[in-house]
């Protein structure tokens, strides 16, 4: 990067009390990625996941009685216990992912690192540099404002600080 | 700000030339030639980056000064911030969520754990 004032990403940090290969395992096992659901709003379609590279993994996110989406995402890399890249959406869901042009959505890098007492994760999410202006404005679109309302109900229901 | 104007500001922002030129009027005004200097390429060619840069409304250049230096405008680039926090609240949430499983998993007694903890 070129050190520049607007950042296309970002980088988030979390301690986690668990070894490498249960952090990868929350993150690839569809029993375990029960996590990445709504708190009180159990999937009403089985979560699956095609471990490999190119295979896809998708999580049926419900809202409430009435809103619900698809999300997950494409993996392009995979070093077990280690690192997990995948691109951030699903075929018709949030972000909506088109699989011939998997650059269009975010990418999403997962390190795991051995720390004092468990792991460490990184987590990064990266806009492709190449992004034309109707592709950013279809992602926009269709996406983020979706994506945006659901984080923003979340905070009028969730009972979570 | 509107989708739309958020995407013209995102569209701007995807490139590494217009970035680098961003980061150098971050330090303070230009002049269109020190923009150029540390690129390999025309000034016509600089001058279209700097025109997409105008458009959405990041840059504004001087209209007295005789050498009319580039300012940074840094109004649509709060609003990306505001945007790129919405995308990262969703995963924060998310790996909250993913601690607080882990730390179930890893109270379970050995006999009934899921897998096999090294």
């Amino acid at each position: 990067m070129t050190g520049t004032p607007a950042a296309r990403g970002f980088t988030i940090m979390r301690r986690v009390a668990a070894s490498r290969a249960a952090v990868f395992r929350a993150w690839t096992v569809p029993e375990e990625l029960v996590w990445f659901e709504n708190p009180g709003f159990p999937a009403r379609v089985p979560t699956t996941v095609e471990l490999r590279v190119g295979g896809q993994w998708r999580v049926h996110m419900v809202e409430s009685e009435t809103k619900e989406y698809v999300t997950g995402g494409v993996y392009r890399e995979i070093v077990p216990d280690e690192r997990l890249v995948f691109s951030h959406g699903a075929v018709g869901g949030w972000p909506d992912l088109d699989l011939d042009h998997l650059d269009d959505v975010p990418l999403v890098t997962i390190v795991l690192t051995d720390i004092d007492g468990g792991t460490q994760l990184a987590l990064t999410v990266e806009l492709a540099d190449h992004l034309t202006e109707d592709e950013v404005r279809h992602w926009l679109g269709t996406g983020i404002a979706a994506g945006w309302e659901h984080t923003l109900a979340r905070f009028d229901t969730s009972p979570d600080p | 700000m509107t989708v739309d104007t958020l995407s013209v500001v995102f569209s701007a922002l995807a490139d590494p030339t217009r970035r680098a030129m961003l980061a150098r009027l971050a330090k303070g005004p230009a002049t269109v030639g020190e923009l150029a200097a540390p690129h390999a390429m025309t000034l016509p060619s600089v001058s279209r980056h700097l025109k997409v840069l105008e458009q959405a409304g990041l840059v504004t250049k001087g209209r007295s000064a005789q050498w009319r230096p580039c300012r940074l405008e840094p109004a649509p680039l709060l609003a990306v911030d505001a945007w790129i926090a919405g995308y990262r609240t969703f995963f924060d949430e998310r790996l909250d969520r993913l601690q607080r499983h882990l730390e179930a998993v890893s109270r379970r007694p050995p006999d009934s754990t899921i897998g096999d903890l090294p």
